[in-house]
């Protein structure tokens, strides 16, 4: 195997580990921390099937986005869209052997990649030219797009132009890294990049404002139920302080007769 | 005498977002409480000599306890959907008034301090330190937040300024700068009964009134009673309504529906308020004490 196979390997599971480890990390610190009150927004649902149907709804449409303000809806929504199909036709990759027919269907999704560019590309207009949305970011708020960017126009750049990659060789590759039968990788410096990025990416993910994908399920005015008059809502803490009478009405100024 | 001119701001049919003019709401932020208010709600009188460690303390105590915090501290993306929905930013234009700009004064610190890209990058993320500065702009702005939540309608992810808002007075508390106008209602509401003050004489003199005025304007002898045991109803209502105009409108609409009833009813001397600030200054504690008051108040009815 060459050097950059060896190296390109190895960042292929130092990032996966990183990744593993962190959003599981930060997954587990959201599920543990308790959310002492009932805050769920206007519209509530008033039951849990009405909790999943809101959350569907915020993750397959942007819903309150939607509500909020339409172009960055379109480009957002443009561009996680476009991300979804580019990804699902990235499975052929990795898939070892000879793929099912059904993976014809999804061969059209590469045009899902120009999708995902325009997406992108309105975001990053907005973040650089609305004023409002330009004081709130931070380098890496460009940097981010910048980057998405990259690996999309790259992945567009080999699927598109005649600067083709060595499919079967990714596939080898891709694979490989899977079923732990490791081989090269194509070296063109387009695919580097694409594969560099989407190992930083990775990497990137537990650490960054990435972490809205598994905080959206855990935001408490989305996904508690409104009935805090049938049922009533307490916090482990607040409960224990409640049991312990840690808090109590004499501790308090005045007479507790 | 030619009246005097003055400029008359236009109501649009829509709502126009205003040009940024930044630090235009900078200021000292609303009089900050003392000593005398502070102690008994158990925050120190004024601001302790490391504030720095315990506000930081205080941050990562806050967002262990509630997942609000967390969650969404973590979840920004800055994609400013929220930018335009705060009515402090489109009457004022300030952009720290932004509910995203106002979360990233208290996110800012969390990032420097819990987390690895603020405590290794912290240009990069735009992680800041706590400094005075910094706990001057935390006092002004999260106090220009009326915790309405129309930021949290329109965010994609659902964060909720009025939580962070919450947690920035909290930890301006524990650290000994707290607010006067909260702090002094809190402690008459747990001291005296309600948010004004209005001790028991007082109510029942202004109930006496009024039932006096209800007979003369209807006929009828609607009462309204204070502290009488056994009644099937505790009426617990803010106390704007003993004073106020219209709000006694409400009171005297209560009396009268409960007449027509003819079930018994009383107030509470001991619990005359309903609105409970602890609310405000995100402090769970208070607020259940305010809470145990009413409860309290009921159980001795």
């Amino acid at each position: 195997m060459s050097t950059i196979s060896i190296i390109f390997t190895a960042l292929f599971y130092i990032s996966l580990f990183i990744f593993i480890v962190g959003m599981g990390r930060k997954i587990y610190q959201f599920s543990i921390t308790p959310a002492p009150l009932k805050i769920p927004t206007a519209p509530t649902p008033l039951t849990q099937t009405g909790v999943v149907f809101r959350m569907i709804r915020e993750v397959t449409l942007f819903e309150s986005l939607f509500r909020s303000n339409k172009w960055i809806w379109l480009f957002g929504f443009l561009f996680h869209f476009g991300l979804l199909l580019v990804l699902i036709r990235h499975l052929r990759y990795f898939i070892p052997g000879d793929l099912p027919e059904i993976f014809l269907l999804i061969q059209p999704f590469k045009y899902a990649a120009f999708l995902m560019v325009i997406g992108l590309s309105g975001l990053l207009v907005r973040r650089i030219f609305v004023p409002r949305i330009r004081y709130i970011s931070a380098p890496s708020d460009y940097l981010m797009l910048l980057m998405l960017l990259v690996i999309g126009i790259s992945g567009a750049v080999m699927t598109f132009t005649s600067n083709h990659t060595d499919v079967i060789m990714v596939k080898n590759f891709a694979s490989g890294l899977l079923t732990f039968d490791w081989s090269n990788l194509p070296t063109e410096t387009h695919f580097l990049v694409h594969l560099f990025l989407v190992f930083v990416l990775l990497a990137i993910f537990p650490i960054s404002k990435l972490l809205h994908v598994p905080g959206i399920f855990f935001s408490p005015t989305r996904n508690q139920v409104d009935n805090a008059r049938k049922k009533r809502h307490i916090s482990a803490w607040a409960l224990k302080q409640e049991k312990e009478h840690t808090v109590k009405l004499d501790q308090t100024l005045g007479e507790d007769k | 005498m030619a009246a005097k001119e003055f400029d008359i701001p236009k109501l649009p049919t829509y709502i126009e977002i205003p040009e940024l003019k930044p630090g235009i709401m900078q200021g000292e932020g609303p009089f900050k409480s003392i000593d005398e208010f502070q102690k008994p709600l158990g925050f120190p009188g004024e601001k302790v000599d490391n504030w720095k460690e315990v506000a930081i303390e205080k941050i990562g105590d806050l967002k262990s306890k509630y997942r609000s915090v967390q969650v969404f501290l973590d979840s920004c993306v800055k994609c400013g959907a929220c930018t335009d929905k705060c009515h402090y930013f489109l009457g004022s234009s300030d952009p720290k008034n932004m509910p995203v700009a106002r979360q990233d004064l208290f996110r800012s610190v969390y990032r420097r301090y819990f987390t690895f890209a603020g405590k290794h990058f912290p240009k990069l993320v735009g992680a800041k330190d706590l400094d005075d500065e910094m706990i001057d702009d935390w006092y002004n702005y999260f106090h220009q937040c009326s915790q309405c939540r129309r930021c949290s309608v329109f965010c994609p992810y659902g964060i909720d300024t009025a939580e962070i808002s919450m947690a920035a007075r909290e930890v301006l508390d524990t650290i000994g700068i707290g607010q006067k106008y909260c702090n002094q209602i809190l402690g008459k509401a747990l001291t005296v009964g309600n948010n004004l003050g209005l001790p028991e004489p007082a109510l029942k003199d202004t109930l006496l009134d009024l039932e006096e005025e209800v007979e003369e304007d209807f006929g009828a002898p609607v009462k309204y009673p204070l502290d009488q045991k056994g009644a099937e109803i505790l009426l617990i209502t803010p106390s704007a309504d003993f004073f106020a105009e219209p709000h006694i409108d409400g009171l005297i609409g209560y009396g009268k529906v409960f007449y027509q009833d003819g079930v018994t009813w009383t107030l509470s001397s001991y619990a005359s308020e309903g609105a409970n600030f602890g609310m405000f200054i995100g402090s769970y504690d208070i607020m259940r004490k305010a809470a145990l008051r009413i409860r309290k108040a009921a159980l001795d009815l």
